[in-house]
Formats: structure tokens, C-alpha cells, sequence
């Protein structure tokens, strides 16, 4: 114990300027590590037979989908595994000491000083209650600081996080902040332990994408500068292609694959590897091909779903029917609390949107958070009224239809929503939730309903015997494709979706995607399609709606959008699609070789 | 899919469901018992809380099958004897025995209790509903009338409608049951309001499902386990109540008592025999504490 | 900020206002005869009366006049602080009866409160933060098993273990500051057990929380983590509680003052029933909403000074 203590000392009292790439041995080594949760009298094994190791400046991503592991290993190399949860075998070694079994207070020496840590979620990783300055401040003070020094050092490390007028931001709570200010916050936090590595868990899926971006970049900068090793913990492979030296692909546990990350991305060798390349949005967004038209040289064999055709007539021009769903500009207010004299009474959320949905093909709204595209999408669903504005669909005007008088509409289109987990009601089976829309428009008896629950889920490509199953027995993929048979089950013209894959691993996005695109195909739903992930869209969507503060930045065919964005705004939300990076370096590789 | 093919897929279907209908029930039936029986393995401490309850019941509706004495039976030579064999709890200054007045007293207890619980869920629960469902003004109404009720308190409240309406077992209870609406309102509303902003609710909706089969398909059927839990725990305030009105002389008038009363009348006692208070206390602590963890147990295995 | 001052203040009067009006329907509707009540209790025999004494007393109570009239006028009287006269007391003025009773209740209630805050966050505190399982097990059971026992009865066990076995304490009585202690352990100890069983919850829910987890990772120790992190966010929430917890301990009163002998609010009203005694019944309820509404309104004005998300002015850049 009295070792561990003395090298955290030793280390956390040197001069502010650390020589990068100082050749003292890894920082964290993990050789075969087991470790497993109690729960009741079962032990579920988390981890298994794990090794690696952290040197000096170096960044190591640790890639996995849920369940991989990847936040147990963080957790272990911290010594903050719940009481649940046993290290089976193997040693943890930070800095050439074991930290397995080791007392609270002892582990307490290396927490912070040694290594640090960048919390998944911002908005709740913060005490709601002090300061950001405070929190800061213990960081510093625990390094033995003196209380005098404490706010100059608080208000360096909030600089070097990138936080602009450190003063104030010192004396802000969380609730003030953004998510993107608390995140940097807490890289301010990290930072301040002044550690040798740091484990950043995640630190960007909760962000917005053009948020996200930045906040690597800075990232990036900062550890490079301080010479501190970084283990970056993600699920997507294309974040991890862009910021790592190196790469470990975790499943269930193991190590699937691992190595530098030029030569993972390039020669994955496990058909794991392999199948994450292919659907990481950040990539598998280039290869989506219309049907009919030709496939650009460089692009590799499509994996992602097939469009179905846009109609076009004798002279090439899409055909436009009518729009199966129209907003012309719409409107919506929101009365503002505790507004001040002088101060506009109202926020107004949405200014002036307009767009339309072509019957049987799919257009996307892509807004990051807090941009309303969540009231436009209850707009268009008529759960809620415009300000001012019209809703149409199918060309008649439903704007202010009352909710009886909206019924007969709903039976057209129809919404499956974002949360898979409570959009389907525990205590109905799969078959009860399915025919719910006929029992309620008193469509067929029971027998043909429940033959049209068997025949929709057949559509949705999952077995009959899941009639009879409660949600509780089913995957997140599987209840949304039980959610999706329910809203076709009245046959609609339009299918709302509001951000439906994001709540789901990457792999089973891949499969609803290609679920979606394939029922558009057969059955000439449209879809309106809302989310916040661009790369996402690429691959479902004909045409693309940008939404921006309150009015749409730009609306064209997919396409077009990807190669001439017109939008400024747009053109921020291609860049920051994680993956390009690395593709415009192996493209760029390609085009030199193809010269040679 | 052509018709033909749906009805082959449909006679396909029909029989095998028909005949698992017939054989599945009794299967499911034994399958719960055997897991409830697992369940109860598992967790002692309710099956004693459970055997209490029960054991108090059977008091109250037969209690000359278990009391070794009569309620009120003088046996001149044994005035305030201790424990002993012949009266494990002993006698009071009138050589009555005193286990067998505590069984006596169940009855009045128990269905004071009853009474009161009563009272409080139909109150609370139609208050609780119609308020957490219709929300707006009604609820707005509803919640300031209920707010005002909590302002008074319960025991206060219970006195005032006791020196309205007069002493006894029954007003008490009605005293008691009153106070009780204005929380069991609040919970069941709380409830009501969770479930009714669940995405499935609204999916229903939009479904095209009206508001009274969302009511009761929906939102009903998911919110009722938290009141059902609130229930058990109202059993235990309740007792409580009425031990304390009871005790000040409110509750049954003699010759009845319940445990309340026992309390109080031990009450001069207590230097000399107190057995007296100390006895019919603990049992109502203890049927408190096995409510309170009945309904524990119930939340637990409701997650 | 005095927006809200206010709106809290009016809505403390209402409330007011609308216990006074319940108290009413219930004190003087309810019963079937409220004259003879009035005229000798229900222990009295209001049939030998006259005629004429029954409209005096009518006239008294105002129970000639139609019902709104009757409200108005009993309105009027409370507002002046007139609460009728006793029954139980033999015709004293109530007003006399409360202001007589309100000091030793007072001082009661005192202690009370403060024996509940304060064993209750111990209690909470030790019990989330002790290691030993077995003794976790035991602190966190203890509040639940604590407050299953009657007021009453834990008095008694009180006296009987610190007055007859002991000779600590006096049993009776309200002579000098020993004669209060028991007393008010009897009242707080069912609160001080419920308000620990909400800090414990509440603490338990906030040490799953992310930002404990930040916390750790930086190092801090076990100890100040749970007083600068765990027991500031869980008490907050419990404070709407507390003002209804408040209320409740002052109420047990009623149950103390009887068990030990003690002069004040409780044994007066406690005796007012008895008599059905309805002009002081309700002087006394209304004083506990009086109570219950002031302390209250304490706890919505700290409430702000105490939660920076609910009136902070965002620092503006």
C-alpha cells in the first residue's frame, strides 16, 4: 500500500510538463483477467481471459457493442466495480502495482492521480447541487494542492478543457450548462488529477454529432500535449479508426481481435471485425446504392439496404404524386416561463417549416437535439397543434381536426416510436399488441386478426411462436420489429418513425434498416424518418430534410445533399460523421497506388 | 397472401390452440402454485408476517375456539397474578385472564381496520383515478381538496369526526378511514400519471384506441400493483389509528374492547402489573410490523 | 422572487380558510343534534332542557339563522380569535382555554422536533454507510420495526423501564425539563423512524447515481462523499416531507400529554372529545392547520435558498 502511495505522489507532484513518450514501461497492464457478477446465486461471467496493456501517450480504443465488457475493464482498472461484481483470475497492474484486491483506501491513491476518468453521460455525472468549480476544485485539492492555489489551478484546467471565461463558468452549476460545456467540464476534472492515463468511457455517444467532433478533436490535442495515455472506450469502429493508435475488438467478453488500428481497419481478420466495419454508420453510409443507377468504381460491394425506386417519368423527372404528407409552414410558439420585461413572451420553436413526404418513399428529418424536431415530428402526427400553419395529408387539410375527427385519418398513417423498451405495453403479448390498431377500428373478428398478426410477423422476419411472448422475453431489435408490425398492421400510407434505431446496437441497426427498406419495397409505405444521426439516414432515406434553428437549412435528394451540401450547417453535420478520416487516408492510399 | 391460403394457415392454427387451451389451463395453474411455493421457500420472514396475519383473523372471527377463557370471565382468587402457566399472559385486577381478553379483542380491532381501509380505498382510489386521468381542472380541483385534508392532521381530523358523530368501534373506524383518502388519493393519482405518459399509452392512442379502453386496458392494469402494496401498508396505519383512539377512550365502549382499550385500561397498572399494557401492545406492533412487511414483500416481487 | 413570496403566502391563507371551513361542516353539520351537544355535552341530558333554553341556545350558536349565514357568522368569530365557549370547562372562554395550554405543548413540541431531525439523520447516515452487512441489515430494518409499535404503548415501555425500573425519570408530571425528555421521545420516535426510513431510501437512490461514480474516480474518501455529496441531494427531496413530518410529531401530543399526565394542548382537546366539547375541538384543529401551514411556508421559502436549480439566476456571460 505504501508503495502504491508513494509512486501516486511521486507522479502527480511532477513539473507540469511531462516529456512525452518517456519509456517507463506500461502504464496499465491487465493480464488475464476474469471477472464475474453476482446476482442471486448466479454468476454471470463478464469478462473473460482479458489482456492488454497501456503505454505512455499512447491512445488504445476498446470496441465493443453492449455486453462486451468494455465498461466492466474500465471499472476494474479504476478499482470501482460494484460489490456485485469478483475479478475471477488474473492481475491488474497500474504502474507495476497490483491493484486486485487491494483496500478502498488504498485504491483511493491511484484513483485520479494515476488514472483518470471521462464519464459516459454528462448530464448526469455532475452533482446537480455544487458548483462545476467545486468539483473541480476537489480534484485538486486531493492532489494536496493548498487551498489558496486551488481556483487558479481550477480555472487552468476549465482552459485547457476548452471552456472560454473560466471565472464564471467556475462559479456555474451543471443545470446551466450544456451537455457539451459539462463534458469538458468533466475533462477538466479528468485533467486536473494530473494522471498518467486516462479512460474515457464512451465521452461522446450521449453529445450531438457536430458536438462530438470537436470534443474528440480536443481530446485528441490535449493528450498529445500532456503526454497522457488514453483508453477510449466506444462502440462505433469508425470513432475508433479516427483518434487510435491502437484497436481491441471486444465480444461477449473476449478479445476478438486486436491491434494497430491501420491494420485492424484494414485486414480485419474476424468475421466480428468484419461485420462492425461494415455497418459502423460512419462508413456504411458510402456504400448505399439506388437500385438502377451504377456504382461509383471506388465503392465496395453494397452491404447496406437497397432503396426502392423512385418513380421517374419518360424523361428522367422524379414523378410526384400527391405528397402523402405535407407541412407548409408551420408554426410553433411555446410560452416561455419567467420571461422578463422587454423579453419575448414566447420561444418560438419552429419558424416557418415546410416539406413533404412523396407517397411510398422515405424522407428523412435530421436535426441534433433540442432543434424541435420532436415537436415537428408531434406536429405532423397531430399529437400536438402549429401556432400557425397547415398539416396535410393526402392533401386534405388536418390541422385543426379534433381528435375524434382525426380518427379515420390515423388509420393511414400510423407512428412507431423512439424507445423500444416502453413503446410496447408489458402486460399485452406480442399478438395483443400487434392487432391493437384492428380492435380498435373494429376492423375484422378474431380470427382474422389474429391471421394478420401471423402474416405481419412474418413480414418483420420473426418467428410465429413470438405471438404468444410479453415484450419482457424479447430483444430491443425484436420489440422495435414488433412495434413496426404493429404500426402496418392497419396497412397505412405513411409510417412515422421517430429515431428508431438509436436505443440499439450498431449490428441490429444494420438489420431494422434493412427491415424498413425492404417492407417500403413490397408494401409502397413512405416513411418520414426522424433522427439525428446523418450517416444513419444516408442509408434508408430518397430524400433528406436538414432541420437547423427553427426552419429547415436545406431539403433535396440524398445524394445531392452528401456531395453539395448548399448549407453551411449541413456541410458541419457531413464532417463531423465519424470514420472519414481514416477512409479519405485509404482513399487518398488508393488513388496513389492506382497512379504508381 | 391469397384467402385460400389464410384459412388453410388459420385451420392449421385453430385446433392445436383448442386443444392447449384445455390441457394449459390446469398446467398453468399447477405451475404458479409450484412457483409460488418457491417463492415462499425463499422468504421466511413473510410466510411468519403471513401465519400472524392469519392467526389474528382467526381470532377475531372465532375467538371461543382459541381462547382458553371467556372474554370477560372472573376468576376471583388470581387479581393481577404474573405469567404463568395457567395465564401465559396473566390476569388483570379483575382476575380476568388476559391472553383471552386479547383474542377477544381482535374482533372489534379487525374490523375497525377493515372498516377503515375500506372507506379510505374507495375514496382514494376513484379520487386517485379520475384525477390522475382527466388531469387538468378536474385534477387541479381534486388535488387542492386533497391538499387541504393533509393540512389537517390525521389524528386531529379523526377526533373531530369522532366528537361529530360519536364514540364506537365503526365511527372510529370511519374517523380513521377519512383521514387515510387524502394520501391513498395522492399515490394512486401518482401512479395513474406515470403510466398514463408511457410511450405505450400514447402508441395506443394513436393506435386509434379510445380513452376508456386506454383506461382500462392500459392504465389500470399497469398501475394497480404500487396501490395494491399501499393497501397492505394502509392496514397497518390503520390499526394504528384506531389503537390510538382507542386508547383515549373513543374507540368500542365497555364491556367491548379492543387493544387499544386493553392498553389503556393496563394503564393504572403499570407499576404494579404491566403485563397489563405491555401484552396487547406488542400485538398490535407486531401486526403492524407483519403489514408492513407483507407489503414489502409484495413490492419486491412486483419488480 | 416576491412574486412567489406572495403567491405562497395566499396560498397558506387559503388552505387556512378551506381547513376552517371542513372543520365546520364536520364539527357543526355533522352531528345530528348539534343543540344537544351545545347544551350539556354528550355526557350531558339535553332532554330535561326547556324550550326556552334550547333557543337561547340556538340564538348563541346562531343555529336560528339558515346555513350561510351560520358559516359567515362562525367565520367572523374565529377570525376574531372568538372561539366560543367550553363545555367542557364549564363555559370559559376557549380562547382562554388555548392560550393557558399552548406553552407546555410548545415545549413538548420543541424538543420532539428536533429529537426526530436529529435521530433520524444519524440513523439514515450510519445505516448507508456502515460495511458490515449484518449491521446494515439490522439499521435499515430498524426504522420498520420501530414504527410499528403504538405512541402510547412506547411511552408506557418508556416510563416503565426509566421511571419504575430505572428511577431516572419522573412518570408523570410537567415539573422542570426531566419531565419533558420522555414525553417527547415518545412523540419523535415514530417520526424520527418514517423520516429515517426516507433519508434511507433516498440516500441509497443517490449512491447509485453517476456522479458518484465521479466522485470515487477522483479519489475522494468513503466518509466525505456521503456527507458532501450523498446526504445534501437525498435531503433535499425530503424536505416537502418534512413539513408534514413536523406536523405529525407536534400532533402526537395528543398521546403523550395523556400517557404522562401532562397539562396541555393534547390533554385539553383529548378532554374536549371526551365532552364533545365542539367550540374547543375546533379552536384546537385549527391551530394545528395554523401550524401545519406556517411550517410549511417555512420550508417553501428555504427551499430556494437551499436547491440552487429553483431560483438561480443563471450567471450570464
Amino acid at each position: 500500500m505504501i508503495g502504491l502511495r508513494r509512486v501516486a505522489e511521486a507522479r502527480s507532484g511532477r513539473a507540469s510538463r511531462p516529456a512525452v513518450g518517456r519509456s517507463d514501461g506500461p502504464i496499465v497492464t491487465v493480464e488475464h483477467v476474469s471477472i464475474a457478477y453476482r446476482k442471486g446465486d448466479i454468476e454471470r461471467t463478464a469478462l473473460d481471459d482479458l489482456s492488454l496493456s497501456l503505454h505512455p501517450g499512447e491512445t488504445l480504443a476498446l470496441v465493443g457493442e453492449s455486453g462486451s465488457g468494455k465498461t466492466t475493464l474500465a471499472n476494474a482498472i479504476l478499482g470501482l466495480l460494484p460489490s456485485a461484481g469478483r475479478v475471477l483470475e488474473g492481475r491488474i497492474s497500474i504502474l507495476g502495482y497490483d491493484i486486485v484486491g487491494r483496500s478502498d483506501k488504498e485504491l483511493r491513491s491511484i484513483r485520479g492521480h494515476v488514472v483518470g476518468l471521462i464519464p459516459q453521460d454528462p448530464m448526469v455525472s455532475l452533482n446537480p447541487t455544487m458548483r462545476i468549480g467545486q468539483q473541480i476544485g476537489e480534484t485538486v485539492r486531493l492532489r494536496g494542492v493548498p487551498r489558496r492555489s486551488v481556483p487558479a489551478e481550477v480555472y487552468e484546467f476549465l482552459d485547457k478543457a476548452g471552456l472560454d471565461e473560466p471565472q464564471i463558468r467556475a462559479r456555474q452549476y451543471p443545470f446551466e450548462l450544456s451537455g457539451g460545456i459539462r463534458q469538458r467540464a468533466l475533462i477538466a476534472n479528468a485533467l486536473a488529477g494530473r494522471p498518467r492515463a486516462i479512460v474515457a468511457d464512451e465521452p461522446t455517444s450521449a453529445l450531438d454529432v457536430t458536438v462530438q467532433r470537436r470534443m474528440l478533436d480536443h481530446l485528441d490535442r490535449l493528450v498529445k500535449e500532456e503526454g497522457i495515455a488514453l483508453i477510449l472506450i466506444t462502440h462505433d469502429l469508425a470513432v475508433a479508426s479516427d483518434r487510435a493508435d491502437r484497436v481491441i475488438v471486444m465480444k461477449h467478453g473476449r478479445v476478438v481481435e486486436s491491434g494497430p488500428s491501420r491494420e485492424v481497419l484494414e485486414n480485419p481478420q474476424d468475421p466480428y471485425t468484419k461485420r462492425l466495419l461494415e455497418v459502423a454508420p460512419g462508413f456504411a453510409f458510402r456504400h448505399t446504392v439506388e437500385v438502377g443507377s451504377e456504382p461509383s468504381s471506388t465503392d465496395q460491394v453494397p452491404s447496406g439496404p437497397v432503396l426502392a425506386p423512385v418513380s421517374r417519368n419518360a424523361s428522367g423527372l422524379v414523378e410526384l404524386g400527391t405528397p402523402v404528407l405535407a407541412l407548409e409552414d408551420v408554426v410553433k410558439d411555446f410560452p416561455r416561463r419567467g420571461a422578463g420585461a422587454g423579453e419575448s413572451k414566447v420561444h418560438r420553436v419552429l419558424d416557418g417549416v415546410s416539406f413533404e413526404v412523396p407517397p411510398h418513399e422515405t424522407l428523412a428529418l435530421v436535426g441534433e437535439s433540442g432543434r424541435g424536431k420532436t415537436t415537428l415530428m408531434r406536429i405532423a402526427m397531430r399529437l400536438a397543434t402549429p401556432t400557425s400553419g397547415r398539416v396535410l395529408f393526402d392533401g386534405e387539410d388536418i390541422t385543426d381536426l379534433s381528435w375524434s375527427a382525426l380518427r379515420p385519418f390515423r388509420q393511414h398513417f400510423q407512428l412507431v416510436h423512439q424507445d423500444p423498451f416502453s413503446s410496447l405495453d408489458p402486460r399485452f403479448t406480442v399478438e395483443q399488441s400487434i392487432v391493437e390498431p384492428l380492435v380498435a377500428y373494429k376492423v375484422g373478428d378474431r380470427k382474422r386478426r389474429h391471421a394478420r398478426a401471423a402474416e405481419l410477423l412474418d413480414q418483420v422476419a420473426l418467428p410465429s411462436s413470438y405471438l404468444n411472448r410479453h415484450p419482457a422475453e424479447l430483444s430491443g431489435g425484436q420489440r422495435q420489429r414488433v412495434a413496426i408490425a404493429r404500426a402496418l398492421s392497419l396497412k397505412p400510407d405513411l409510417v412515422m418513425l421517430d429515431e428508431p434505431v438509436s436505443a440499439l446496437d450498431v449490428s441490429v441497426q444494420a438489420q431494422i434498416l434493412d427491415l424498413l427498406a425492404s417492407l417500403q419495397r413490397e408494401l409502397g409505405v413512405a416513411y418520414l424518418f426522424i433522427t439525428h444521426d446523418l450517416a444513419v439516414v444516408a442509408q434508408v432515406a430518397h430524400r433528406i430534410a436538414v432541420l437547423g434553428i427553427g426552419k429547415l437549412a436545406e431539403v433535396g435528394p440524398t445524394r445531392e445533399v452528401f456531395e453539395n451540401p448548399q448549407s453551411d450547417y449541413t456541410r458541419q453535420l457531413i464532417d463531423a460523421i465519424p470514420g472519414r478520416r481514416w477512409l479519405d487516408t485509404r482513399d487518398a492510399g488508393a488513388v496513389a497506388a492506382a497512379r504508381s | 397472401m391469397s384467402t385460400i391460403e389464410s384459412d388453410s394457415y388459420l385451420v392449421e392454427l385453430e385446433p392445436a390452440a383448442a386443444s392447449d387451451s384445455r390441457t394449459g389451463e390446469s398446467l398453468v395453474s399447477r405451475r404458479r402454485a409450484a412457483s409460488f411455493a418457491r417463492g415462499a421457500a425463499k422468504r421466511p420472514g413473510a410466510v411468519i408476517a403471513g401465519v400472524y396475519v392469519l392467526l389474528i383473523l382467526v381470532c377475531a372471527v372465532a375467538p371461543s375456539l382459541i381462547a382458553p377463557y371467556g372474554g370477560n370471565q372472573i376468576n376471583a382468587t388470581d387479581f393481577l397474578k404474573g405469567m404463568s402457566l395457567a395465564h401465559p399472559f396473566g390476569t388483570d385486577n379483575l382476575g380476568r385472564d388476559l391472553l383471552s381478553r386479547m383474542i377477544y379483542s381482535c374482533r372489534p380491532s379487525v374490523v375497525g381496520m377493515l372498516v377503515a381501509v375500506g372507506i379510505a380505498t374507495a375514496g382514494g382510489l376513484s379520487l386517485g383515478v379520475v384525477s390522475g386521468f382527466m388531469g387538468g381542472r378536474v385534477d387541479a380541483v381534486l388535488m387542492r381538496a386533497v391538499d387541504v385534508m393533509l393540512a389537517i392532521p390525521g389524528l386531529l381530523l379523526a377526533l373531530a369526526i369522532v366528537t361529530a358523530i360519536g364514540f364506537g368501534t365503526v365511527h372510529v373506524s370511519i374517523a380513521v378511514g377519512v383521514g387515510i383518502i387524502p394520501g391513498f388519493a395522492r399515490i394512486t393519482r401518482a401512479q395513474v400519471l406515470r403510466v398514463r405518459n408511457l410511450p405505450y399509452v400514447e402508441a395506443a392512442r394513436t393506435s386509434g384506441a379510445e380513452l376508456s379502453r386506454v383506461l382500462w386496458r392500459h392504465v389500470l392494469p399497469n398501475s394497480w400493483q404500487p396501490v395494491a402494496v399501499l393497501i397492505v401498508l394502509d392496514f397497518g396505519t390503520a390499526i394504528l389509528s384506531i389503537a390510538a383512539l382507542s386508547f383515549l377512550g373513543f374507540g368500542p365502549q365497555p364491556p367491548s374492547t379492543d387493544l387499544g382499550t386493553l392498553v389503556a385500561n393496563g394503564r393504572n397498572y403499570l407499576e404494579t402489573a404491566p403485563w397489563l399494557a405491555l401484552w396487547p401492545g406488542v400485538a398490535v406492533g407486531l401486526l403492524v410490523f407483519a403489514m408492513n412487511h407483507l407489503a414489502k414483500t409484495m413490492e419486491e416481487v412486483q419488480r | 422572487m416576491a412574486r412567489y413570496i406572495i403567491g405562497r403566502v395566499a396560498q397558506a391563507l387559503l388552505v387556512l380558510w378551506a381547513a376552517f371551513t371542513v372543520t365546520w361542516i364536520v364539527l357543526y353539520e355533522l352531528p345530528g343534534n348539534p343543540v344537544e351537544l351545545l347544551l350539556g355535552g354528550g355526557l350531558g341530558d339535553a332532554s330535561a332542557a326547556s324550550p326556552a333554553q334550547i333557543a337561547a341556545v340556538k340564538k348563541q350558536y346562531g343555529l336560528d339563522k339558515p346555513l350561510p349565514v351560520q358559516y359567515l357568522h362562525e367565520l367572523w368569530n374565529v377570525l376574531h380569535l372568538n372561539f366560543g365557549t367550553s363545555i367542557s370547562q364549564g363555559g370559559r372562554p376557549v380562547s382562554n382555554i388555548l392560550a393557558e395550554n399552548l406553552p407546555p405543548t410548545l415545549q413538548l413540541a420543541g424538543l420532539a422536533v428536533l429529537i426526530t431531525i436529529v435521530v433520524a439523520v444519524v440513523l439514515a447516515f450510519v445505516a448507508t454507510y456502515v460495511r458490515a452487512g449484518w449491521l446494515r441489515s439490522l439499521l435499515v430494518r430498524l426504522p420498520a420495526f420501530g414504527r410499528a409499535f403504538p405512541t402510547f404503548w412506547i411511552g408506557m415501555l418508556l416510563i416503565q423501564v426509566f421511571s419504575f425500573d430505572w428511577h431516572l425519570l419522573p412518570a408523570v408530571g410537567d415539573q422542570g425539563f426531566d419531565s419533558v425528555i420522555l414525553p417527547s421521545i415518545t412523540m419523535s420516535l415514530p417520526w424520527a423512524f418514517y423520516l429515517a426510513q426516507i433519508l434511507i431510501r433516498g440516500m441509497s437512490d443517490v449512491l447509485d447515481e453517476p456522479y458518484i461514480v465521479t466522485a470515487r474516480a477522483r479519489g475522494e474518501s468513503r466518509l466525505r462523499i456521503h456527507v458532501r455529496h450523498v446526504l445534501p441531494n437525498a435531503a433535499l427531496p425530503t424536505l416537502t416531507m418534512l413539513g408534514l413530518i413536523v406536523c405529525w410529531t407536534v400532533t402526537e401530543a395528543v398521546i403523550a400529554e395523556t400517557v404522562f399526565g401532562r397539562p396541555g394542548l393534547g390533554s385539553a382537546i383529548q378532554q374536549a372529545v371526551q365532552w364533545q366539547d365542539i367550540p374547543t375541538v375546533q379552536a384546537v384543529v385549527l391551530l394545528a392547520a395554523l401550524l401545519f401551514v406556517t411550517v410549511n411556508l417555512i420550508v417553501d421559502l428555504l427551499y430556494p435558498l437551499l436547491d440552487p436549480r429553483v431560483t438561480h439566476v443563471p450567471t450570464t456571460l
